[in-house]
């Protein structure tokens, strides 16, 4: 089965370095720097699983946890947060993030996480 | 010189003039004449100056042939026109000695009907030098205005040039120099090196030494027949030339410089000695003005200098300054008694201090008193008003100012001492304090983003390559320097970690509008108007009263910054929104009408370090933006030529 994971970041190497590592484990992957592209991909439908760091140009990334809470197929979100976002990132998991990963990220836990997340929207879609 | 036609006009005579009378009348005449029989030219008169010039007696002339006296007479030509004036003719003159001498002849008819002549003989020499008299006078005359012009002249060198050309007109030398006082050198040594100059330079030296001088501090006149005094003589005796005069600048006892003229046809050594002192005279009253005047244009320079720097001790100081006249109207206001006082200089000036500084009954009194030189409020804590009318407490001290026991000025200072005015102190130094863990904070970030990036690059690397590859280890340590940098990053944090916000509901419009007054003393010096447009009923916030009035403050003070030399508008716009997730916002504009951000800088206005003010530490912005996020807001700004606007997003406190 096949998961589409869109990655916001507006970091540019943490995009293609992050984008690289879950295409070769076999997922789609979509890279945006902004909170209003990563809107647009959502409403589009393309996102199974949302990377999400906090800080973004537009805005405080985790607006998008309150955003897509109300959509029928919520897709999990996983915080990127750095170690003076710790607050936030307690927060987040308040409001429904499905992990949160501290950077420096290691790619081994991502793997583990995604695949978590990938498991729950595997079982909605058997629910669905 | 009566014609012929003004003589018909004369009454009749009863008898006619004889020649007594005529002789009579020749001797009024300024040249030499002769009166001659207009047929037979012979001579019936003539008067006292023809036998000056011609040597014969009246006697010897009288009845000879007027054409006998002169060589190259030619009488076709000489009596050959007729009306009352012949051209006049330079004639050679034979004189009673057979010598001769050049003479302009010019022949009057006496009478209509032409019987009598006049004849006027004035010599070449006589006539060549009246001639040259007049152009010395008219090149005396035009040195003079020379002169004139050169006493108005505001540097010194041109000046002195235009005394060189006229004292070159006046004298007629070829050469000419002003030689001033070498200051460059230790004041020990007295030299002079030349500083203006007419003329081939090499015909008078560059500088004469201290030794030299000694026989220079009197007017000289030098020709080729004498012995050569120095250096002076001799450099112009090498070039050719025949005399040289010199004459000191300045008092004998207190020489400043040198005038000297040279040249090859030595004039007489009373008068050119005479021109030179007079000359020297003059350039010396110039060079001791011209000094004065650049003395008088340092201490300006200085005192501009140093008041400047007074106003800005003034200005940095946190007591209150203001400045009095000795008649008690204000002359300055500093910024600390501008916001104490709510009043800006600029409105301040020139009031009686009554109207603008109200206090206690003892006030007056107490200035009436430093008025007259007492200092006997020295620091009493009264109570002033405010613009508004509100009261505080403060403490004052008079300080009159008396130079040379005369009242110059009177110094109140006003030491706040409300309880507002000690919070402020102790905000601000919670301020600094955050203010660091501020900007340790956004520096973690900026870093944390490229500690992330290389390690998730090694990380992929050690992934694609395989297990055994040599460049694994390698990358392995990499990680581990990633690793440790990020420790390091952590560590930082943790030693200066901003201030927990303590997060309230805050309404936002009081607290801007308390931040607008605060600027007000500021806006109107920069002649900044303020115009707010506040949405009614705005729901509260949640947020830290003391993180957004650093938002609002830096985003004003900017606004007032942008505007500073052109004056303008700030304008602040607050309402609520509702943002694309349906969460609701209120949203604060704050718009300048500045010159506006250059497109290339916009993008970059939010990043840490990055500023276009000289004297800009680039955190204000970045500060900004990171309060803004930390308040789970964002901030934006839109640009254009004409003023810039901030877009502050944030979020409404949702009902529990």
């Amino acid at each position: 089965m096949s998961f589409t994971i869109l990655i916001v970041d507006d970091e540019d190497n943490a995009r293609h370095n992050i984008g690289t590592f879950l295409s070769s484990k076999g997922y789609e992957t979509i890279g945006v720097a902004t909170l209003n592209e990563a809107r647009e991909a959502i409403n589009l439908g393309n996102a199974d699983i949302i990377l999400l760091d906090v800080q973004l140009p537009d805005g405080y990334g985790p607006i998008l946890l309150e955003e897509t809470a109300r959509l029928a197929m919520c897709p999990p979100i996983i915080m990127i947060t750095g170690y003076g976002d710790i607050e936030m990132a307690v927060d987040a998991m308040r409001n429904g993030a499905h992990d949160f990963l501290q950077k420096p990220i290691q790619l081994a836990q991502l793997e583990k996480s995604v695949e978590r997340a990938g498991d729950i929207v595997a079982m909605r879609r058997e629910l669905a | 010189m009566k014609t012929s036609a003004q003589l018909a006009n004369f009454p009749r005579l009863r008898r006619n003039p004889g020649l007594a009378e005529i002789t009579a009348l020749l001797e009024r005449l300024p040249e030499a004449a002769l009166f001659v029989d207009a047929k037979s030219k012979r001579i019936l008169g003539t008067n006292t100056k023809t036998s000056e010039i011609t040597l014969y007696s009246r006697q010897e002339l009288s009845d000879i042939d007027s054409a006998t006296l002169f060589v190259n007479f030619d009488e076709a030509t000489f009596w050959g026109t007729s009306g009352s004036e012949s051209h006049p003719e330079t004639l050679t003159l034979v004189r009673q000695n057979k010598t001769e001498v050049q003479v302009l002849v010019t022949c009057y008819d006496l009478s209509p009907q032409g019987k009598w002549n006049l004849i006027t003989l004035e010599p070449v020499s006589v006539l060549q030098q009246r001639q040259a008299e007049r152009q010395r006078r008219s090149e005396l005359l035009e040195s003079m205005n020379t002169i004139s012009q050169a006493l108005h002249e505001t540097e010194l060198k041109p000046a002195l040039e235009l005394f060189l050309n006229a004292a070159q007109k006046m004298t007629g030398a070829s050469t000419l120099s002003i030689y001033l006082q070498n200051l460059a050198k230790n004041n020990q040594e007295f030299e002079v090196v030349r500083f203006s100059h007419y003329g081939p330079p090499g015909n008078l030296p560059e500088q004469l030494p201290a030794l030299e001088l000694a026989h220079l501090r009197t007017a000289n006149f030098w020709t080729t027949s004498k012995r050569v005094p120095t250096s002076l003589q001799r450099t112009a005796r090498s070039a050719g030339l025949t005399y040289v005069a010199s004459a000191p600048l300045g008092q004998p006892n207190a020489m400043i410089g040198l005038v000297v003229i040279a040249g090859n046809q030595a004039p007489p050594a009373e008068q050119v000695l005479g021109q030179l002192q007079i000359l020297a005279e003059a350039i010396a009253a110039l060079v001791e003005q011209h000094t004065r005047m650049s003395y008088l244009a340092r201490d300006l320079k200085d005192l501009t200098w140093k008041n400047n720097i007074h106003q800005a001790i003034e200005n940095v100081v946190f007591d209150g300054v203001i400045v009095l006249d000795p008649n008690l109207t204000i002359s300055r206001l500093n910024h600390t008694s501008e916001s104490i006082l709510g009043y800006n200089n600029q409105e301040a000036q020139g009031h009686p201090v009554e109207d603008i500084l109200i206090g206690t009954e003892t006030l007056m009194p107490a200035l009436k008193a430093a008025q007259q030189g007492d200092q006997t409020l020295k620091q009493a804590n009264m109570r002033l008003y405010h613009r508004s009318g509100q009261a505080f407490l403060a403490q004052v001290s008079t300080v009159p100012t008396i130079v040379n026991e005369k009242l110059l000025g009177i110094i109140i200072l006003i030491q706040d001492l409300s309880e507002q005015e000690q919070i402020q102190l102790q905000t601000q130094e919670l301020e600094r304090r955050a203010l660091l863990g501020e900007v340790t904070a956004i520096f973690a970030h900026e870093v944390r983003n490229p500690i992330n990036n290389i390690s998730t690059g090694l990380q992929l690397m050690a992934y694609n390559l395989p297990e055994d590859d040599s460049n694994q280890e390698i990358i392995g340590r990499l990680q581990q320097d990633c690793d440790r940098l990020s420790e390091l990053m952590k560590s930082v944090l943790a030693f200066s970690r901003p201030a927990e916000y303590e997060m309230v509901a805050i309404d936002l419009s009081p607290l801007i509008n308390r931040l607008v007054d605060r600027a007000r003393p500021r806006m109107s010096n920069a002649k900044v108007e303020p115009h707010l447009q506040f949405d009614s009923s705005l729901p509260p916030i949640e947020g830290n009263q003391r993180a957004l009035e650093q938002v609002f403050t830096n985003l004003i003070n900017n606004a007032i910054q942008a505007m500073r030399e052109t004056g303008g508008t700030l304008a602040i716009k607050m309402q609520k929104i509702q943002s694309s997730g349906e969460s609701h916002y209120i949203q604060v504009d704050v718009a300048d009408s500045g010159p506006g951000i250059p497109k290339e800088n916009l993008d970059r206005i939010f990043h840490p370090f990055f500023t276009t003010k000289s004297d800009g530490t680039g955190l204000g912005l970045a500060i900004t933006k990171r309060i803004v996020t930390a308040h789970k807001g964002n901030i934006q700004v839109t640009s254009f030529p004409g003023g810039t606007v901030f877009h502050v997003q944030l979020p409404v406190l949702e009902a529990i």
